[in-house]
């Protein structure tokens, strides 16, 4: 008995010792100007996806609340100065989501048309995960109801990007309905609906094997569904398209450095549309052994090909997001993992990605604040990210940066 | 909190150690350099891994079954998840055939600070591995290949 409360007492002195307050030697920061204020927060937050359409913001919120999973969607009329009362989607849905900051909900928006998607949770199956589970409105977020799934295999699905135009609303995602090669493979599927999601078209493949485990972004433009997405030997960022009569075409790699990794990265990257330049504006991130970070490319001839990356911060930038005004000035974000964690950063181009504002932090030290998403409005960008322990519910932290600052 | 919620952590799997045969070990800042000084003459294998990682369950299956012929070699492994379950880590290890494996799992809500104190430009990817011959210690990142782990355990005998 004695050895035993001996040997509780060395753990938990073990545990407390462990645990003392680092003292950090100073951290250098280029910063020039002052942090923005955070404008809006919300707690309790498992999952973020954001559009700004027809000049106004669509927030969807996946919500851990007393251990519930919940959807709650609210938009803002005034660049995110004030915000509609949240809906919960799912309310009097019994509801078990399969979601974490990576793996979100996704949000598309056409008119007063909404759907949006995430993946259930199953127990006791692999990985926990189930079938997509899809939420439609059509009187601009006010009342929600499920409808059909576009997949036409009943597996698990993750890894959702969608977006809509004025005609068609599309949605990509990952699942492993076919295995193709070795290791843990999951396929890049696609399906679109023209009657706001009443009905979707036969899954088509895009790739058979992807990234199993990373997310996905997908924007349309000139009628064109464009999907960024992680792809496989080597796992490098991979651009395609599909266009109005479903044709897939994939254009390119962006970033070509070669990385040969045959695991779990959990890394996408974003892009963004210059109508005025004729730009495609991109951030990737990769963990080559020789080029680990995040960098910022561009293509002047729709994809087809990229200028040489730019990093963007440290080495040690993970999860990144940008976009772009109308004027053509680019906001590029990302976290980047510090001795006290994971941070949110940011720099701004005016020359469309020729040089770079110095890098602004713009959360605090020490909180864990990552996966930052940004949108750019009429006059001001809209970064958001959120901040909390790994794999629980969070704070979403909102901040709205003028253009031109 | 966080101090709370390692406290309880650490107490738990203390009391756990008493009932259990096997026991998992909280894995801290530090804890890297505890183990590489632990096993500073030993050959061994340190394996980072992630309940939710397919590669990882392929790469434990893969080296439990070639462990077999390799009882001498040490292995260490390390659950990504922050808190993940004893329970879960040692029945995977079982699984495994790992069970007498030194098992770790990560005690800190923040992992990437975990990262950053394994490897600076460590962002989480996994599998994660490291073989130290008891002269040099190599990191993989990514699934190891069966052959390459092959030459590894035979050059240890050489």
């Amino acid at each position: 008995m004695t050895v035993n409360r001996l040997y509780i007492a060395l753990l938990l002195s073990i545990g407390l010792s462990m645990n003392m307050p680092t003292v950090m030697a100073g951290h250098h920061v280029d910063q020039d100007k002052p942090k923005a204020p955070v404008i809006y927060s919300s707690n309790n937050v498992t999952s973020v996806d954001i559009k700004y359409f027809d000049h106004a913001v669509h927030l969807l919120l996946g919500k851990k609340i007393n251990n519930k999973d919940s959807f709650w969607y609210q938009s803002s009329v005034d660049q995110g100065e004030s915000w509609s009362t949240p809906v919960n989607i799912t309310q009097g849905l019994a509801i078990n989501a399969r979601v974490v900051r990576g793996n979100d909900a996704r949000l598309a928006v056409q008119g007063d048309h909404l759907v949006a998607v995430w993946g259930s949770r199953i127990e006791n199956v692999n990985h926990n995960a189930g079938p997509m589970v899809v939420m439609a409105s059509d009187d601009g977020g006010k009342s929600w109801e499920t409808i059909d799934s576009p997949a036409d295999w009943n597996g698990a699905h993750g890894f959702f990007a969608m977006d809509a135009d004025e005609n068609t609303i599309s949605l990509t995602w990952l699942d492993s309905r076919t295995k193709k090669g070795k290791g843990a493979t999951q396929g890049l599927r696609y399906s679109k609906s023209i009657d706001g999601g009443l009905s979707w078209s036969t899954n088509l493949t895009l790739d058979e094997r992807s990234c199993a485990c990373c997310w996905n972004t997908a924007k349309y433009h000139d009628g064109q569904f464009y999907v960024f997405y992680r792809d496989k030997d080597p796992s490098d960022m991979t651009l395609g398209k599909v266009d109005s009569e479903q044709g897939w075409q994939q254009l390119s790699t962006v970033g070509n450095f070669n990385w040969d990794f045959q695991g779990c990265p959990h890394i996408g990257g974003s892009i963004a549309f210059d109508d005025e330049m004729g730009l495609i504006h991109s951030t990737v991130g990769t963990g080559h052994t020789e080029h680990s970070g995040t960098y910022y490319l561009n293509s002047t001839d729709k994809g087809q090909s990229w200028t040489e990356p730019f990093r963007l911060g440290e080495d040690t930038a993970v999860h990144s997001d940008l976009a772009v005004s109308g004027e053509g000035e680019v906001l590029a974000t990302w976290d980047n993992i510090t001795a006290t964690g994971f941070r949110i950063a940011y720099s701004q181009s005016i020359d469309q990605g020729k040089n770079w504002t110095k890098t602004v932090i713009a959360s605090d030290e020490g909180i864990r604040a990552t996966h930052p998403r940004v949108v750019a409005m009429t006059n001001k960008f809209l970064l958001l990210w959120t901040e909390g322990k790994a794999k629980e519910a969070s704070t979403m932290r909102m901040m709205a940066i003028p253009f031109g600052q | 909190m966080n101090s709370l919620r390692i406290l309880f952590f650490v107490s738990l799997l203390g009391l756990l150690g008493f009932t259990s045969e096997y026991d998992v070990k909280p894995f801290v800042k530090g804890s890297f350099l505890e183990i590489q000084q632990q096993y500073v003459d030993k050959p061994y294998m340190l394996l980072f891994w992630g309940k939710d990682c397919a590669y990882c369950m392929k790469e434990l299956a893969m080296l439990g079954k070639l462990l077999e012929s390799y009882p001498n070699v040490m292995v260490v492994t390390v659950a990504t998840d922050p808190f993940l379950e004893s329970s879960i880590v040692l029945n995977k290890m079982s699984g495994f055939g790992l069970i007498q494996a030194q098992n770790w799992v990560f005690a800190d809500d923040h992992p990437e600070i975990l990262y950053f104190d394994v490897e600076k430009r460590w962002r989480g990817e996994l599998p994660l591995t490291y073989l130290y011959d008891g002269k040099q210690l190599i990191s993989h990142s990514g699934m190891l290949k069966k052959t390459d782990v092959l030459v590894w355990l035979k050059n240890l005998g050489s």
